[in-house]
């Protein structure tokens, strides 16, 4: 048997009726459990003396901060009891998706003439821009974009690109690698005018074996609580990157031109 | 188009980079990323999808159809640090959908559905209070009315807005604070004994 | 019967994977159209859409080719010696565009696109 749903707002008796609790308004100094839980949420801002100062509503608060936490703890073993991921279930994704990749533009590499020519799609150039910074020992490229007219022959195009990093490398040394690579592939293969590489460090990696703090399912995780992510965002800014020494700061950009790949 | 093109090297195993370098390679196309997003992340949204639909049969069908959808929308996700939570998402709206359409289906039959598995509360006096409180708590979500649970997921795990939940439940927000709060209050009377 | 359009479309297909620096040939045609032909494929009423796409009007041939390449082999270089095969074999003789009213070596020349789709 499930429980129907009651989609009338609760009276406020509802709060008087807890089996175990007597949650009263009265003991709650008048508000409700949900105003605690949206003042709570609002990182208990602005201040609130009359919550502030009620016995009852700060242990109330306590139950709601306990029960937040037992909620991650729930996630958290929800995720690991799971069965193992099944690779006939991620290969039937990867499937589906397989072909139905976004080939951006079609960007002109040979031929001028609309209905014959040589062209490249912007995910393949994109490809050849990822291939060509991960060339770079410790450097995943990420998220990869283009400016300029891209769908006319020889015009000047830049690319910018987002890239990782291992902690300890000297950023701007490796983000002129990696600029070096992407002018020299993207000229190899398409004859495009590539005239400027920004890359963008917006990550630094611990080395995996260092992290021993990790679960060992997941490697470095960056996500919004990862410690590396966090860091080298936080620092990453697009400013501040003019002394170029090796901890240097987040925006790596140059301009290549023809001097992209000398230097 | 691209195709993942198989034997391909992999000099630095992509597992190691974080989310926001994968999600922005997935969204340029990156097959060989959103894999590894996909092992990392799967887990996740499983469960939570295992919560939202209070079973986890046709779980596996809803997180694949939640990740080609997923791959399909990368490009819009303005934030690719936040995949995870986006990915939850995502998730969270096919099983919507699919509990939609269950109900169209098999209006009475909830008996033929594997339940949720929850921790046993019967377990050796040896197991750590954790698990006890943990299985306190899941009890108490898989208690409550389908509503009210999918009310209180949104909120507390995949951090819905009240308007986002109502908008996705097709509720009124007044609605959505009404079972929200039915929810903390049953959940919290449940959590009493492990205070 | 097969359209003269399809044979064209699977020797050209054939000629692509002998060009060095080719990985791969791809449908060229939009995906809805490749997913609807896949459809029809199990009916079996219809021949599924060619990897190449052959039309051909007025005396002028058109095709699209899409392709995946070596990453040995500069993509712009296997682009165009994709391209030149095509027109070369288009030009020969072997098969005559619709509506041509001469020999195929006075018909308009072929408007051919080769879209590199991957590189690697």
């Amino acid at each position: 048997m499930t429980p129907t749903d009651d989609t009338s707002p609760p009276s406020g008796d509802d709060l008087r009726t807890l089996p175990d609790r007597q949650l009263t308004n009265d003991e709650l100094a008048g508000h409700t459990i949900d105003e605690l839980i949206d003042y709570y949420d609002a990182g208990l801002m602005p201040p609130n003396d009359s919550i502030d100062t009620s016995a009852g509503c700060q242990l109330a608060l306590a139950d709601i901060a306990h029960l937040r936490q037992l909620t991650m703890h729930l996630v958290d073993d929800d995720s690991a009891a799971q069965p193992p991921v099944d690779e006939g279930w991620i290969t039937s994704i990867l499937s589906h998706i397989g072909a139905q990749v976004e080939a951006g533009r079609d960007v002109p590499v040979f031929g001028a003439e609309v209905d014959s020519r040589v062209v490249i799609t912007e995910g393949a150039l994109r490809a050849i821009v990822r291939a060509a910074g991960d060339r770079v020992d410790g450097v995943f490229v990420g998220r990869c974009r283009f400016a300029g007219d891209l769908t006319e022959l020889g015009a000047p195009i830049e690319v910018e690109v987002e890239a990782s990093m291992l902690w300890g490398q000297n950023l701007m040394q490796t983000a002129e690698l990696v600029r070096e690579n992407i002018v020299a592939d993207v000229r190899r293969h398409t004859l495009l005018n590539v005239v400027a590489v920004n890359v963008v460090v917006q990550d630094v990696r611990r080395p995996s074996h260092v992290d021993e703090g990790g679960d060992g399912r997941e490697g470095n995780d960056g996500g919004p609580e990862g410690s590396d992510g966090g860091r080298s965002r936080g620092r990453g800014g697009r400013e501040g990157n003019d002394g170029g020494g090796p901890e240097g700061g987040g925006d790596v950009s140059g301009v290549g031109g023809t001097g992209g790949a000398e230097r | 188009m691209f195709v993942a093109k198989p034997g391909l090297v992999v000099r630095v195993p992509l597992a190691e980079a974080d989310d926001r370098t994968l999600a922005g390679r997935a969204s340029d196309g990156d097959v060989r990323a959103f894999e590894v997003l996909i092992r990392r992340h799967g887990p996740l949204v499983r469960g939570y999808a295992a919560r939202l639909m209070g079973s986890t049969d046709e779980v596996d069908d809803v997180v694949q159809a939640a990740f080609i959808t997923a791959w399909q929308q990368l490009p819009t996700l303005s934030d690719p640090a936040a995949v995870k939570g986006w990915l939850l998402r995502v998730a969270n709206r096919k099983a919507l959908d699919r509990i939609r359409a269950r109900k169209y289906h098999d209006d009475i039959d909830d008996e033929s559905r594997p339940p949720l598995v929850t921790p046993d509360s019967t377990s050796p006096e040896a197991l750590a209070e954790h698990h006890a409180v943990q299985s306190a708590l899941s009890r108490a979500l898989t208690e409550l009315p389908e509503l009210q649970r999918q009310c209180w997921l949104m909120k507390e795990v995949a951090g819905y807005s009240y308007d986002e939940i109502g908008t996705d439940l097709g509720l009124p927000t007044s609605t959505v604070r009404g079972l929200l709060s039915r929810a903390r209050t049953s959940v919290i009377a449940r959590m009493e004994p492990w205070r | 019967m097969t359209a003269p359009e399809d044979t064209v479309a699977d020797a050209l297909e054939l000629l692509l994977r002998t060009i060095p620096g080719v990985a791969a040939v791809y449908p060229s045609a939009p995906l809805p159209a490749v997913i609807v032909g896949g459809v029809l494929t199990k009916t079996r009423v219809v021949a599924p859409p060619r990897l190449v796409s052959v039309s051909s009007a007025r005396g002028e041939w058109r095709v699209t080719a899409a392709i995946g390449v070596d990453e040995n082999v500069p993509a712009e270089q296997t682009g165009r010696a994709a391209r030149e095969r095509i027109v070369e074999y288009l030009t020969s003789g072997a098969a005559s565009p619709a509506g041509a009213t001469s020999p195929a070596s006075a018909t308009l020349p072929p408007r051919v696109t080769v879209r590199i789709s991957m590189v690697g």
